[in-house]
């Protein structure tokens, strides 16, 4: 840091990077964006016209080993993940890189090993964001022992990433090749397993134990070249899981089950029941006597919301710790991500930690 | 035997006995319910008394010497229906028994094996009654191929009360009396593969959230069978279903299941209101589902029919009971051991 301002340099500026983290940099006193490398000259500097970044970058190699330049933000798919952030680290730069963390548990390891290895450093995962406003109102009743034992947890998820048309929900044969559908630059990730487990495991903790079923009902698509390619990635999963909290899990995630719209999360319990519905998020509850669930307000001061780039600056100046999401946590799922996949393949339940 | 009258005996008079069997044999022409045997002496002669029945037997095996009698019906629990088709196959009887058919895959397949060598006699289970009320919508909007290709299944067969710890204890919960036979999964296998065929390979996860119960002596014991299990399958027709049952999930949705195709979703709703929409609908719409066309209850006509050579069992023949006790041992084995298992065993 010079003078007290912190530099920041971006790799990849996806979509968002461009509709968070750097206007959410520029909100911050103190932080200029210094530079940026996107995947050609050109939509860099593109990118960089837009938000007055004065050095664009042929390759991510030389902004990283820049010495005008204190922080990354990681903004690539997660095939470079691992890559960038061990060479940001090395170059000892802070490190804010987007979700998912790695391509499978592995890369994640490794990426939390180099980021012990310099305790000096920042490094944090863009959290998911889904829940941030009911978060600590559920965690709150949780606490407070308002479902007793959870014994069973249900959440369906309906899928739109990747799609043309969101509001279509069958199986969209028409979509082009998402990078998400890439294996080889999405890794084990398949639609938004990663995102909603994180928000899981802030109110019940992670897995101890996970079976899985996965299918690929769309199995070829259309390059931005024309080529038909083969389609790797789920896009219907069913998993269930024993919880290290003593419940039973079941999740599922569906690109294909048609008017089925949103997401549900049930946590049950032996003394009463949360379901939260949306997006927009709304949260209802029942206690044992009661004949339904009714809607549970969230307070406006337990309403959380996206502090990300604030809360990476803050930590750097080392004025707080990340709450969300720091690698350990990320460690966490993507090893329940590897599992997935691991016991889809093998058709056998997977313990973790892996 | 078209013309001879049909005599039944009953072997177990629990409640289904009472409120299905005999009212529906009483309306079969040419058919006498001429004795009974329970579980006792005393329960047996109540139900006799009640229902106009002349015999009562302290023994099922003195009713199988009953040379006057020519088709039984086995109202007991799983733990004895193997020993007691045996028994009346091998004295000639008809046989009709309650479900689900037996404890485990290896008692199913052996008493189809009994049915097979007594090809002079009639066989049947009796069939779940869980989708009488919409089959035959159901059924109609598969055959018309409203979904397209099948992708998904969804089942939840969930109680909505919560947890009942320290419960009394019921024979379901009983691994002695029900084998394998777990909440109502069998039921809704058996349904679900009369509309979309047999499953290849299962997963599943069972937890039993009420450890302990207490029996009729008022003697707290451990439960072995799960009250809470999740269970992921593929059919042979390539898609994925997942069935989800408990007796513990609170103020949950209750009884639902949703069938996702490429081009259609049918959902079945709490009270069997059926909803559906097609590629370009913005929403499910309700299903006309009148009452007057709605399958009606026909079990003890459809075995009696099968005596009397006017038709064939198709709800339940033998080898339906074996698809669903291999596929309830499955479950029960997957949730064992963490591995998936391949369909047939």
């Amino acid at each position: 840091m010079a003078n007290g301002i912190v530099r920041v340099g971006l790799v990849g500026a996806g979509a968002n990077t461009r509709l968070r983290h750097a206007p959410g940099l520029r909100a911050q006193d103190g932080v200029e964006i210094v530079s940026v490398a996107n995947r050609s000259r050109e939509s860099g500097e593109r990118f960089a016209g837009e938000f007055e970044i004065p050095t664009v970058y042929d390759n991510w190699v030389d902004l990283i080993n820049a010495d005008d330049t204190d922080a990354i933000c990681i903004g690539t798919w997660p095939y470079m993940h691992r890559t960038l952030t061990l060479a940001a680290l090395a170059a000892n730069k802070h490190v804010l890189c987007e979700a998912r963390m790695a391509m499978n548990a592995k890369e994640a390891h490794d990426m939390l090993d180099a980021s012990r290895l310099k305790p000096n450093l920042v490094a944090q995962i863009v959290p998911a964001p889904g829940t941030l406003d009911v978060d600590s109102t559920i965690q709150g009743l949780i606490a407070d022992g308002y479902l007793g034992e959870i014994l069973a947890i249900k959440l369906r998820v309906s899928n739109t990433e990747g799609r043309a048309n969101r509001n279509d929900t069958f199986a969209d044969t028409e979509a082009p090749f998402h990078w998400r559908q890439n294996q080889l630059l999405s890794g084990y990730n398949a639609m938004s397993m990663g995102i909603w487990y994180e928000q899981l495991m802030r109110y019940v903790g992670p897995a101890s134990k996970v079976s899985a079923m996965t299918k690929v009902c769309v199995r070829q698509r259309l390059d931005e070249d024309g080529v038909l390619r083969a389609v790797s990635v789920p896009d219907h999963i069913n998993v269930l899981c024993q919880m290290a909290c003593g419940a039973q899990a079941e999740l599922s995630w569906s690109s294909v089950s048609g008017l089925q719209k949103g997401n549900e999360l049930w946590l049950l319990g032996t003394e009463g029941t949360l379901n939260l519905r949306g997006a927009p998020n709304v949260l209802y509850g029942g206690r044992k006597g009661d004949a339904e669930l009714t809607e549970i307000p969230i307070p406006p001061e337990k309403k959380g919301a996206w502090r990300v780039e604030e809360e990476w600056i803050n930590a750097i100046r080392g004025e707080e710790q990340i709450t969300r999401t720091p690698f350990d946590v990320g460690v966490q799922y993507m090893e329940f991500t590897e599992a997935v996949a691991r016991s889809s393949q093998t058709g056998q339940a997977i313990s973790l930690p892996l | 035997m078209p013309d001879e009258e049909i005599r039944v005996g009953l072997m177990g008079a629990g409640g289904n006995v009472r409120n299905r069997h005999i009212p529906g044999f009483q309306g079969v022409n040419d058919l006498s319910i001429v004795a009974l045997a329970n579980r006792s002496m005393e329960s047996g002669r109540a139900i006799a008394d009640q229902f106009n029945i002349p015999q009562v037997y302290g023994d099922w095996r003195e009713l199988l010497d009953d040379e006057s009698i020519n088709a039984v019906c086995i109202g007991t629990w799983p733990y004895m229906h193997l020993t007691m088709t045996r028994a009346a196959l091998e004295k000639g009887k008809h046989v009709l028994t309650e479900a689900r058919m037996a404890s485990s895959a290896e008692e199913a397949r052996e008493m189809l094996k009994l049915s097979r060598a007594h090809p002079d006699l009639v066989t049947m289970l009796t069939p779940t009654s869980t989708a009488y009320r919409v089959e035959r919508v159901i059924r109609g909007m598969l055959d018309e191929g409203y979904l397209g290709e099948l992708l998904s299944v969804e089942v939840h067969a969930l109680q909505t009360g919560f947890a009942d710890r320290m419960g009394d204890l019921h024979w379901r919960h009983d691994w002695e009396m029900s084998g394998y036979n777990t909440l109502n999964i069998g039921a809704q296998y058996e349904t679900m593969a009369s509309w979309l065929g047999r499953a290849t390979r299962v997963m599943a996860m069972g937890k039993t959230h009420v450890p302990y119960r207490r029996n009729g002596s008022g003697e707290i014991v451990s439960v072995g069978i799960p009250d809470h299990l999740d269970v992921m399958y593929e059919l042979a027709a390539g898609a994925q279903v997942h069935m989800r049952f408990s007796a513990t999930t609170g103020l949950s949705t209750g009884n639902q299941i949703w069938f996702y195709g490429t081009e259609g979703t049918i959902h079945i709703g709490p009270g069997a209101a059926i909803f559906a929409g097609r590629r370009g609908d913005s929403q499910l719409t309700e299903v006309p589902n009148p009452e007057d066309q709605r399958v009606g209850y026909r079990v003890e006509e459809e075995f009696t029919n099968a005596i009397r050579g006017l038709g064939q069992v198709k709800h339940n023949s033998f080898e339906v009971g074996v698809h669903y006790m291999e596929w309830t041992e499955a479950v029960a084995r997957s949730a064992q051991t963490g591995q998936s298992v391949n369909l047939p065993l």
